[in-house]
């Protein structure tokens, strides 16, 4: 199997993200904005993060890179999220920001963005985000009729699913009906326009900057 | 063992440093930023120094290609650099031995002060000059005269520290006066019983049909012959295939370099993916079984791969991952990964070649 992930000669950003569906949501949101010097990179979940940093730093073209922005869930406590994310940081002696989004002084720059930025949804995750930028689609009323029929069915879904549920109902009424998220936002399904996609847009603005 | 290496000035490196040897060591990069210079930096340092390794240094990495000038030792051709190559060998049964290695490029007449009557029949020859220190003894010279065919010059001698041979990409083992199947007698000399069935066994990993190994003289050269199961003839074991032939090569050497050194160059050459952590298992068993240390390139993934696996799932991780990379500066410097971070860089399939 050849090796799929390394710093690109033209990437002067990183953008470090969980997984695949993370990933094809901000390359499309990238591509959207035209911050192609912005590199996103998968490197897994949330307990790896210090493992692949390592592997980060180690890369050759490493050294071209000013600026590195980590996007992680809120989840339930931002605050955690945000200290674990810094603890990752410090461990592979990088800089390590003073508060969730803000940029640091000594280079690389560094940032975290959790997801989403402002109050939205329940799950604090990337599907409350993209839930949010949907309000105004007709078919979410359906979606939420959907989840109100199921929950008087007797049909209980797990609080931490429903946001994720709620994202594969809304992308059944699109064009192309089996799409998950991240295939979604490479599609123009999600509306980046959209107030509520702002603060992430300019995190990403930033992490752009020399 | 060596666990580091400083050098100076040599072919691409304006300064190298290097660390955290290991028994076995793979060094990896992208072309042309010194891999196999550092193979050939290293065995220089040995002291193990072949009229034929000159050429080879000298050819291109092919003896049989054109000469480049001496001044390819030195970084950039510049004839006014010195070269340097500091190390320490460490040795289970004797001393600890620093030794700095100065390569300069001078004239015959110079650098062959201690030869006068060699300096008179060389006079405007140019020269490379290599100087052994230690702490402990008065230097040694070893003085090359490369200018033509015919006019070969080599002058002056050092004691190595310790045994070395070089496998080129093409198996060749320099120095080139002893071949696979006279390594194989000396190890059948010592016990005949013992070493067959290492043989067999380690071969048997690329092609389990071996029953046994054997030497046979034909046309008045000997060669390794192989018995295959349903098969009346001996079939040579270079006729084998790449893989097996450069497999008993490898650990013939390291047999042959006991308590010494052994540098390999694009290590894979020949051999199938899939037999990899096999090879690397074989490799591994032999290295510390003879007391030798590996140094070996490669630009292949899966090999990476499976030394990895192959140390991690062994007794021991006495492996370590090298990579040279070049700097925005022009300069090369080094890049080590520990176990846990080869680890993770495989986990996640990153590029660790460069």
């Amino acid at each position: 199997m050849n090796p799929n992930l390394k710093i690109k000669e033209t990437s002067l950003s990183l953008l470090i993200v969980e997984g695949m569906d993370e990933e094809k949501f901000f390359k499309a949101m990238l591509e959207q904005m035209q911050l192609s010097v912005i590199q996103v990179m998968p490197v897994g979940g949330k307990t790896q993060l210090v493992n692949n940093l390592t592997v980060i730093v180690k890369d050759p073209n490493f050294k071209q890179i000013h600026a590195i922005g980590i996007v992680r869930d809120g989840d339930d406590d931002h605050i955690a999220a945000f200290q674990s994310v810094c603890d990752a940081l410090r461990k592979v002696v990088l800089p390590v920001p003073r508060a969730k989004g803000e940029f640091t002084i000594d280079k690389p720059g560094t940032a975290v963005l959790l997801i989403p930025p402002t109050e939205v949804g329940t799950n604090r995750m990337l599907e409350d985000l993209c839930l949010a930028s949907a309000e105004d689609d007709p078919a979410m009323v359906c979606v939420e009729q959907y989840f109100e029929c199921l929950a008087s069915s007797g049909i209980a879904l797990r609080d931490k699913v429903i946001a994720k549920a709620k994202v594969h109902a809304y992308l059944a009424s699109r064009s192309e009906p089996d799409k998950r998220l991240g295939e979604a936002a490479a599609a123009s399904y999600w509306n980046w326009s959209h107030v509520v996609f702002e603060p992430v847009k300019e995190f990403l603005r930033q992490l752009s900057q020399p | 063992m060596y666990s580091a290496f400083t050098i100076e000035n040599f072919r691409t490196f304006r300064h190298l440093e290097i660390a955290d040897f290991d028994r076995i060591n793979i060094i990896a990069g992208k072309n042309n930023l010194g891999k196999t210079s550092l193979l050939e930096a290293i065995s220089i340092h040995t002291g193990n120094i072949s009229l034929d390794f000159i050429l080879r240094l000298l050819g291109g990495r092919d003896a049989k290609l054109a000469r480049l000038p001496l001044d390819s030792l030195l970084f950039s051709f510049e004839h006014a650099l010195e070269a340097k190559i500091e190390a320490t060998w460490v040795s289970a049964t004797s001393p600890s031995t620093n030794r700095q290695v100065e390569i300069r490029s001078d004239t015959a007449q110079s650098a062959l002060q201690m030869y006068p009557n060699a300096a008179a029949i060389f006079l405007n020859r140019s020269a490379i000059k290599l100087t052994f220190h230690s702490r402990t003894d008065t230097p040694s010279q070893i003085v090359w005269l490369l200018e033509s065919p015919g006019s070969n010059g080599y002058f002056g001698e050092v004691e190595p520290l310790a045994p070395a041979l070089f496998i080129g990409t093409d198996n060749r083992v320099f120095p080139t006066e002893t071949s696979d199947a006279e390594r194989f007698s000396r190890l059948l000399q010592k016990d005949a019983s013992r070493y067959q069935g290492m043989m067999v066994n380690i071969l048997q990993r690329l092609e389990p049909r071996l029953k046994t190994v054997l030497l046979l003289t034909l046309n008045n050269v000997n060669t390794l012959h192989g018995q295959l199961e349903g098969l009346k003839p001996l079939i040579p074991i270079n006729a084998m295939g790449e893989g097996m032939n450069r497999l008993a090569t490898i650990i013939l050497a390291i047999a042959d370099a006991a308590g010494g050194v052994v540098l390999i160059d694009e290590i894979e050459n020949g051999l199938h993916y899939s037999v990899l952590p096999e090879v690397w298992r074989a490799i591994g068993q032999a290295a510390r079984d003879f007391d030798v240390q590996i140094f070996a390139t490669t630009h292949s993934y899966e090999c990476i791969r499976a030394a990895h696996q192959a140390f991690r799932s062994g007794p021991d991780y006495d492996f370590r991952f090298h990579r040279l990379d070049r700097l925005q500066s022009g300069e090369i410097e080094a890049v080590t990964y520990s176990e846990e971070e080869m680890e993770a860089a495989l986990d996640i399939n990153y590029e660790v070649r460069g």
